[in-house]
């Protein structure tokens, strides 16, 4: 209840307006399936940004590998899209590609296999900005990493909700549990990262 | 860094600008081709590719079919098994009480591999008891129909003789394997088995005997089975709801008619029986606190009732903490931990004793605790009409409302067919009194809405400093609403979150669901209890308010650390349900169970000692970890040390708390039908119990147990001497 209060959706991520609608995606999608080119555009620009967001947060900030991850993830959506399951929403849908497409990546055998941390010390700054920026970067990159180590179900469950944005009945509907499960899941996940993090900040 | 932070921060995780082309080179890899139903690359390959594709299919599809039919094949078998328990196994049932079926019965449980019949120092009677079980494992193999097992498993830790079993053991045990067991093994096993017409049912057909041998234990044997892992698998979560919420087997708790319950639908879950655990295997033993005494009180209720209680109404832990062992409260901490070890009466040898550790919380004088808002959830279907079920509620909330104080709140919600708020929030007592004289039963059991309604007043209170507590009063029939226990559970976790916490009291015994009850308080971070007389109504209610209302420590788990050169094996007595693994102690993210003001926990073991251990030297070392409910909510870790001259030389040296403990854990377990108290008897618990009952003299507690030990033990009718069951088994194998 108090997480869900408090997240609402970060500003710097413009959340298209047509995302929301469900009945519009069920139509765009009949049309995409229908074989319409356009429809599928319109699909592309729809969620293209909030893919990328999502992505660019699971490889921590890395604007290239994001942007190739988005390509691909939608590679995957076109190839994959008699799975799409009607009842789930457009983004969650896309989401799961997306998260797919990253663990993929992290598996890929012919690139090095970045570790969680190596990741976060290999990825270049795309964009300095100012010196808070960096400070809140550094922090955030901190963060980062204590999710990638919290264990498996918090850390899928977390960058869902976090990285992915996805509305809590959406996240529940992905991981098979109830929505209670995932908030006290995403509570326990926060009361352990505070843990975390409390004992290097002081 | 706070937690809001941390959720601010997550939120606003830095994302760098879009790419300009990103959405048009996304655009250009659109395939012509789009929307094929099944998928895009489908559609491109060519035809006679494709024809192969379904030439495959159609394979796979007939290779799955003869697969199924093959499964269906072998699970056959089970069907005429579970008629049989219907029918014709009901001479054999009828003796499902007394002694000599019921050893049989759990024998099953011979088969972990833990059973130690001391090698070396072969008494007469050690040896009728290899003798026994070997009886039983050939009559056994006969049975199943299988050939001799593969000899030479250097797992397996039997020291007495066990032809054919070795072999068939296998590391990891499906619960399923556990339930199908319990299904069939529950009517006893037939002398001359007309079972063996058919092959054992097992849901691992290759090894005949897997369901057979975990009759007791689901998950724990993992760790004695499968000793060749350096490190036991972490066993599966004490909360499985899929095994859980399954329909308890026919009661066997009948005396007089076999399979007949003496009461309608009562529904209970079966968690087994802890194991021995050899301490060179797994020296840690790691579990959830649990404060309930829930199945003390519904134990009463059968035996009072004339019936012997169903065995899955038997939860050790449950049983043992509702007496008094004397464990003095702490006066500044949170917990004062205390440690005894004595020789038990009731183990297999003389080298083995029994431990127990008292975690006894501080108490919070009424005055000191923060005011209470409690809403109470009254259960006033028609089954409440019942046994004057709701007469007994209106008494026990009369009775509470004389000991609340001025600043409490009580709001009152009924449900019958739908629910109703009867008393808004007040501190009106007149009021109050009003609200619950008016109660009466009438329809059908939305306890759903009811809680909702319930929920909903409480969260409308809710303040940081004040106690709420929503209070659930009925029989545990969910029958209206959205009765899936899942959808209850959530809203009520959710509501946990926020500080509302749930106690569930039931009431009542046809038509009791004991496993929801249980599990809607845990869920609630709450407490369980079963009221089944104005008494315990008035203990739960009043004498322990402060307790029930106010928790202290939360996720309290206990992690008990035997030393191996002084203790060669370990079994924990109860918590089988709230098993956590080893590396699980000081994860935060584990649920484990609540403590309130003034409780206090009694952990028993039953350990071996080593015969080579030294004089001196620690057993076993109890940590105790748990969050505070006030405060900082850091979590705590306490510690307390048991040593080898903490061990009294005897039984008789035992303190009185010691030995009350164990005998009350010895009744539980027969009532359990545990296979570690196959050759214990009722009548010898109540001898040594009345014997203790001087040092207990004001306790009306004990001497109440002592009342139900006599009940029991006229029940099952055991007061043929110990042995009778080995000797005239015994000597016919010779």
């Amino acid at each position: 209840m108090r997480i869900a209060a408090t997240m609402t959706t970060p500003d710097t991520v413009p959340s298209t307006p047509a995302c929301t609608g469900h009945r519009d995606e069920q139509t765009l999608l009949a049309a995409v399936a229908g074989g319409d080119r356009a429809a599928a555009e319109e699909l592309v620009d729809r969620t293209y940004r909030r893919v990328f967001a999502t992505v660019a947060r699971f490889c921590g900030g890395d604007a290239e590998l994001a942007a190739e991850l988005t390509q691909e993830t939608y590679r995957r959506a076109w190839a994959g899209l008699g799975s799409f399951n009607q009842r789930a929403q457009l983004s969650t849908w896309l989401y799961r590609i997306a998260y797919t497409t990253w663990l993929n990546h992290l598996r890929r055998p012919q690139r090095p296999i970045p570790t969680e941390s190596a990741l976060l010390e290999t990825v270049p700054d795309p964009e300095p900005g100012s010196e808070h920026r960096l400070v809140e970067r550094e922090r955030w990159q901190r963060l980062r990493k204590a999710v990638l180590d919290l264990p498996e179900t918090l850390r899928t469950t977390v960058a869902a909700r976090y990285w992915g944005e996805l509305p809590v009945r959406e996240i529940a509907v992905l991981e098979g549990i109830s929505e209670v499960g995932i908030r006290k899941r995403l509570r326990k996940a926060i009361r352990m990262l505070s843990e975390t993090l409390g004992e290097v900040t002081p | 860094m706070k937690t809001t932070d941390i959720e601010k921060l997550l939120a606003e995780a830095p994302v760098p600008p879009v790419p300009e082309d990103l959405a048009d080179r996304i655009k250009n890899e659109i395939p012509a081709e789009l929307g094929a139903p099944s998928s895009a690359s489908a559609n491109v390959v060519p035809l006679h590719r494709r024809w192969a594709w379904q030439l495959a299919a159609a394979a796979t599809l007939m290779l799955a079919l003869t697969g199924s039919v093959t499964w269906e094949l072998m699970q056959q078998p089970r069907v005429p098994l579970r008629d049989m328990a219907l029918t014709s196994d009901t001479p054999t049932l009828a003796e499902g009480t007394s002694p000599q079926v019921e050893a049989p019965a759990a024998d099953p449980a011979d088969a972990t591999g833990t059973t130690t019949a001391t090698p070396a120092p072969v008494g007469s009677a050690d040896r009728l008891r290899t003798d026994h079980l070997q009886e039983t494992d050939r009559s056994e193999e006969t049975r199943a129909r299988i050939a001799s097992p593969a000899p030479g498993i250097p797992e397996v830790r039997n020291e007495a003789p066990v032809p054919g079993r070795g072999g068939t053991q296998r590391p990891r045990v499906e619960t399923t394997a556990a339930q199908q067991t319990e299904e069939t093994s529950r009517p006893g096993r037939p002398q001359a088995p007309p079972s063996g017409d058919a092959p054992v049912p097992d849901p691992t057909p290759k090894r005949s005997f897997t369901g057979e041998i975990n009759v007791t234990s689901s998950y724990p044997l993992t760790r004695t089975t499968s000793t060749s892992a350096s490190r036991p698998i972490s066993p599966a979560p004490a909360e499985q709801p899929t095994s859980r919420w399954r329909t308890a087997p026919p009661s066997t708790g009948g005396t007089t008619e076999p399979n007949d319950a003496p009461y309608g639908d009562v529904f209970f879950a079966e968690h087994g029986t802890n194991p021995f655990i050899d301490t060179d295997d797994d020296a840690l033993s790691t579990f959830g606190l649990d404060v309930d005494t829930g199945s003390y009180t519904v134990l009463r209720r059968y035996l009072r009732d004339g019936h012997l209680p169903p065995r899955e109404a038997v939860r050790i832990e449950e049983v043992v903490n509702a007496l008094d062992y004397g464990d003095q409260p702490p006066r500044r901490k949170d917990f004062r931990l205390t440690a005894e070890a004595a020789p038990t009466p009731f183990g297999e040898s003389d080298r083995y004793a029994v431990v127990r550790f008292g975690i006894r919380a501080r108490e919070v004088d009424t005055s000191q605790r923060p005011p209470a808002h409690l809403t109470f959830v009254v259960d006033v279907s028609g089954s409440m009409a019942q046994e004057n079920r709701l007469g007994l509620v209106k008494r026990a909330l009369l009775e509470l409302l004389d000991h609340l104080r001025d600043d409490d709140h009580v709001a009152l919600v009924v449900f019958g067919t739908s629910g109703q708020v009867l008393l808004e929030p007040t501190e009106d007592h007149g009021q109050i009194r009003a609200a619950i004289d008016s109660l009466a039963p009438s329809g059908s059991t939305n306890a759903e809405e009811g809680l909702e309604f319930g929920y909903q007043l409480a969260a409308k209170q809710l303040n940081e400093k004040g106690l709420h507590r929503v209070i659930l009063c009925s029989d545990g029939v969910a029958n209206v609403g959205r009765t899936g226990p899942d959808s209850i559970l959530g809203q009520i976790e959710r509501y946990a979150e926020q500080g509302i916490e749930l106690t569930t009291v039931g009431f009542g015994m046809g038509n009791y669901n004991d496993e929801l009850m249980e599990r809607l308080a845990d869920t609630g971070d709450g407490r369980y209890a079963y009221v089944d007389t104005f008494a315990e109504a008035r203990r739960l209610f009043v004498s322990e308010l402060t307790g029930t209302l106010m928790t202290i420590a939360r996720d309290a788990k206990a992690q008990v650390e035997f030393n191996p050169r002084t203790v060669s094996r370990y079994r924990l007595l109860g918590y089988e349900n709230r098993d956590i693994a080893d590396e699980q102690f000081r994860d935060p993210a584990v649920d484990a169970g609540e403590i309130g003001a003034g409780h206090s926990v009694t952990v028993l073991y039953e350990i071996k000692l080593r015969s080579d251990a030294p004089r001196r030297g620690t057993l076993a070392t109890l940590r105790v970890r748990y969050r505070p409910a006030e405060g900082n909510r850091k979590p705590v870790e306490l510690k307390q040390r048991l040593n080898l001259r903490n061990l009294a030389p005897s039984w008789g040296d035992a303190s009185a708390s010691l030995r009350l403990a164990s005998l009350v854990a010895e009744y539980a377990e027969l009532l359990k039908g545990s296979y570690w108290a196959r050759r214990g008897s009722m009548r010898d618990v109540l001898r040594r119990a009345q014997q203790l009952a001087p040092s207990f003299a004001g306790d009306t507690r004990v001497a109440d147990w002592i009342s139900l030990v006599a009940t029991a033990a006229e029940l099952r009718g055991d007061d043929q001497p110990e042995t009778s069951d080995d000797e005239r088994q015994g000597p016919a194998q010779q």
